[in-house]
């Protein structure tokens, strides 16, 4: 749930940042005391985890799936601090390095999906573990109940900063309904793979899960017979208990959902209601957009309030199909408990099916319609997109397109990069990067109505682009990622005519047209940004610059060490996916899950432990505390060349404004 | 040769000792060490490697190779006995100077290169010992040089080539001009070519070189003089050939010469 660039105004966007900004400082802190001078390789190679494991997709309902969002995660496996930490420095890569998440709404998003996140999951957690008796399946359980809690938490926290900020005229209470009803169904599957990829470290390695040092302490005080046995690692009873539960929440949730739809001010949902489960199809076309959720927001509130009505509609199928895979399931895991080890049955006992989009995305999507194998980036993403509606799984099959192609996840950003002579090229990195950040800021800030002004706007980028002699092509190419969130934006008002205008009238609104205008128009010209950005700076240049910048160096060094590794823990993940298949496992069956999350935990394990033999390697070579990268200073005239770009722009929404 | 009880009484083979009343690259003196969770790895480790000497460090797995390569950088450290390189002891004070002298090279070179380039991560050493400006990048250009990397200096290491990496995690060691070199089973995964454009390269350093391996004949090719460690102590010291040749000393530790190699046949 990346917010793009234009969706929050920018004072909001400001308050983030600002707001975002004072938490990492705190989480850095808090993180030291957690890791002390392995800080920066052990954060590093976790949040490279944390970016491994987003590539993680699970199935929602019937053609959604979601991926795994990873702070409550994270939080458990490496404590709260760090897990935020990382989360964190996660979402400032993939927004700096990939033009994923707008630069401008980076502070909203950091907000939102870490820092909400972590806190509530943690705060969670703590006291559900507190709760339950203390043994290994509280542990698990709390996990995933803290997974589910922490999602729509989330969510909760976006409509915070829509309420406060958000540019369009849709009414609070319809993106709260539909925010929600969407993220409550991801949280059913987030809590699924967290709770068992806890479940599987929990078995290996418990010392490495923050969350269970606790029990670890009580264990060795104790030896009772109990204790000795077999560590029990996810209970079938337990687990099931959970799932029913769960579905149960998700069905109270959705009642609350249809209630607020019905009774919207505008007249519209009763309708929409009454449609809403033969509409699911309508509706999942719309959440599982790039910009799920938002972007139902960002169209007509006629469209929204029927998205909520499908979404209800999803859970009352989704609840019910997963009642009867449960009653099914129980059966089975019955038989599976007398043949295999209890831990192995528990697990199996869960319905939903993962598959693991690996490093190599076009044959890893086992669960998508057919994907040409040699399918070039393009192709890829089309065919991803229509199976996997989310925007973010969808960038992840993005990155992992282009790893197929160039190498390597980061090393696809690493890609983007077109080595040329040319003034923007050597402009310096931090000048680069500063000229960036105001551009889009006062892009941001131009009221929507001067429609000449962003045209303007995309000439200015245009020669940005010649300058720097950078085909047309590579930045067309690379903006297709946004494509299909133009098409559905551009598509969306005339779907919705056509199916209400005989029911109601008109209504879907100038409003809502200037709403999608304003998003889709702000968003693409971030994303060319940076997209400018990234191909006239390379990966090393920009952890200068932003060094220079005075982002703290162990933020720097995390991120470093994030992006160094990011390949190397993505290659891993994909062995292991080769190991799993070669051995006759198949991506799309339902009892996919256990495995998947065994081979996240075994990820975590090993990211951890090659960040302690990092760490090692550091000291080895006389490590003191930071990485001597070498950047060279900005001359002035340089940063008047590279303040040009914000400068001009900066006349241009001025003059917008006193027109307007 | 000479079969060592507990490490004593052992024969120094010199290798291309320059000057003979230096004091010696590594000298461990009744090295023990237990790990916090008990298990005790060494039991009393002597060790003299003199200036310029290439020795092979043999032992079958758990024998303690990893832990007596952790003291030599004073990464491990605590229990009995003393380590001292070129007669400087390993204490908390001398740490700064023990890395530089003594340069590791690990088995994983994804663990080793760090940095996003291979430049930054050649000087990243260096320029924690405080070497800055031009004289940061002669040294860069002359390790990569000497490992014939120069032209790939701008490269993320992930986009090396296995064997290039691994010369690359040479050359970030050499860059600190150490005094010795210590290589964690350096010819692991490496394909015949690289493995012997690795030997070159090492061949023509002048360094001390202490080689943990199970490479058996690249041991012999490398390295005039052979240890085995064997739980926790030294149980062979002598010429690589002679150790190679005794099939019940090599079965004794788990040693294993591959299928049809027999050291006594080679000059």
């Amino acid at each position: 749930m990346h917010v793009p660039d234009g969706f929050i105004n920018p004072p909001v966007s400001l308050a983030a940042g600002v707001l975002a900004g004072a938490g990492v400082a705190l989480c850095l802190r808090g993180t030291r005391r957690e890791l002390d001078e392995r800080t920066a390789p052990l954060a590093g190679l976790v949040a490279a985890f944390v970016f491994a494991a987003q590539m993680i997709n699970f199935p929602v309902a019937a053609g959604t799936s979601g991926h795994l969002l990873g702070g409550a995660l994270a939080a458990i496996l490496a404590g709260p601090w760090t897990g935020a930490l990382c989360v964190a420095v996660v979402l400032l890569v993939q927004s700096l390095f990939f033009a994923d998440g707008g630069l401008t709404a980076l502070g909203v998003n950091i907000t939102d999906m870490s820092l909400i996140t972590v806190l509530v999951g943690w705060a969670v957690f703590k006291v559900v573990v507190a709760v339950l008796p203390r043994t290994r399946v509280s542990v698990v359980a709390a996990s995933a109940v803290s997974a589910f809690v922490a999602v729509p938490a989330a969510s909760l926290g976006f409509v915070g900063f829509y309420a406060l900020g958000g540019t369009s005229d849709v009414p609070v209470p319809t993106v709260l309904a539909a925010m929600t009803g969407v993220h409550v169904l991801i949280g059913v599957g987030e809590a699924l793979i967290t709770g068992a990829t806890v479940a599987s470290v929990l078995a290996v390695r418990p010392d490495l899960v923050h969350g269970a040092r606790h029990l670890h302490r009580r264990l060795e005080l104790r030896t009772t017979a109990g204790d000795a046995a077999p560590a029990p690692v996810a209970h079938p009873g337990g687990v099931r208990r959970f799932v029913v539960g769960s579905l149960l929440v998700s069905l109270v949730v959705a009642g609350v959902v249809s209630f607020w739809a019905s009774t919207a001010p505008d007249g519209l949902n009763k309708v929409a209601a009454d449609t809403g489960v033969g509409q699911t199809e309508t509706a999942h076309a719309a959440d599982g957009s790039p910009f799920s959720g938002y972007g139902t927001s960002g169209v007509a509130d006629a469209f929204a309030s029927k998205a909520v009505a499908g979404v209800t509609g999803v859970l009352v199928t989704l609840a019910v199909a997963g009642g009867v895979v449960v009653l099914v399931r129980r059966r089975s895991a019955r038989r599976a408990a007398a043949t295999t080890a209890p831990a192995q049955a528990g697990a199996g006992t869960y319905a939903y099916s993962v598959t693991t989009a690996g490093s190599t995305a076009p044959d890893a999507r086992s669960d998508g319609p057919a994907v040409p194998s040699a399918a070039d980036r393009l192709q890829a993403r089309y065919s991803t997109q229509a199976a996997r509606e989310n925007g973010a799984a969808d960038t992840a099959a993005e990155y992992a397109a282009q790893a197929a192609r160039g190498g390597g996840g980061a090393a696809g950003a690493h890609r983007l990069y077109r080595h040329a002579e040319s003034p923007v090229h050597r402009l310096s990195p931090q000048s680069k990067l500063a000229a960036t950040v105001l551009f889009v800021f006062v892009v941001v800030a131009t009221p929507r109505e001067a429609v000449w002004a962003f045209a303007v706007y995309a000439l200015l980028l245009a020669g940005v682009t010649a300058v720097a002699r950078i085909p047309a092509g590579l930045v067309l190419r690379r903006m297709v990622v946004e494509v299909p969130f133009v098409l559905f934006a551009v598509l969306m008002p005339f779907l919705s005519r056509g199916e209400q205008v005989d029911v109601l009238g008109v209504s879907l609104s100038v409003g809502g047209l200037w709403s999608a205008w304003n998003v889709l128009a702000k968003a693409t010209l971030g994303v060319v940004c940076s997209i400018l950005l990234a191909a006239t700076t390379d990966l090393r240049a920009l952890l200068v610059g932003l060094e220079r910048l005075k982002m703290p160096s162990l933020l720097v060094q995390i991120m470093s060490f994030m992006v160094r590794y990011g390949d190397v823990i993505g290659d891993e993940m994909h062995r292991m996916r080769i190991a799993r298949e070669s051995r006759g496992f198949t991506g799309g069956d339902l009892r996919a899950l256990p495995v998947v999350a065994r081979s996240a935990g075994a990820l975590f394990i090993r990211s951890y432990e090659r960040g302690e033999r990092v760490h090692l390697a550091m000291l080895s070579r006389g490590y003191t505390g930071t990485l001597p990268l070498q950047g060279e200073a900005t001359t002035a005239a340089q940063w008047r060349t590279a303040l040009v770009l914000p400068a001009g722009a900066l006349v241009v929404a001025l003059t917008a404004w006193v027109l307007r | 040769m000479t079969i060592a009880d507990n490490g004593t009484d052992t024969l120094e083979v010199v290798g291309r000792q320059d000057r003979p009343d230096a004091p010696p690259s590594l000298l461990l003196e009744r090295v023990a060490y237990a790990y916090p969770d008990g298990h005790q790895a060494l039991f009393g480790v002597d060790l003299r490697i003199g200036r310029g000497e290439r020795v092979a460090l043999l032992g079958p797995n758990g024998a303690g190779k990893t832990t007596l390569v952790m003291h030599l950088n004073g990464i491990l450290g605590g229990g009995d006995g003393t380590v001292s390189v070129g007669g400087l002891p390993v204490v908390k004070d001398t740490l700064q100077e023990v890395r530089r002298r003594v340069g590791i090279v690990f088995q994983d070179p994804d663990d080793q290169l760090f940095m996003p380039t291979v430049r930054d991560d050649v000087a990243f050493g260096p320029a924690n010992l405080g070497v800055r400006g031009a004289e940061l990048d002669a040294r860069v250009d002359r390790a990569l040089a000497a490992v014939r990397l120069g032209d790939l200096a701008d490269r993320p290491p992930y986009h090396l080539s296995f064997g290039q990496r691994r010369r690359a995690a040479v050359a970030t060691v050499l860059a600190m001009e150490p005094e010795v070199i210590v290589l964690d089973e350096p010819s692991s995964n490496l394909d015949p070519a690289s493995r012997r454009e690795l030997a070159q390269i090492l061949l023509s350093l002048d360094v001390t070189i202490l080689m943990v391996t199970h490479d058996l004949p690249y041991a012999l090719e490398l390295c005039p003089r052979s240890v085995i460690l064997s739980d926790g102590v030294i149980a062979a010291d002598g010429p690589t050939k002679e150790i190679l040749s005794d099939p019940d000393l090599l079965a004794a530790h788990r040693l294993e010469l591959p299928f049809g190699f027999d050291p006594r046949v080679l000059g």
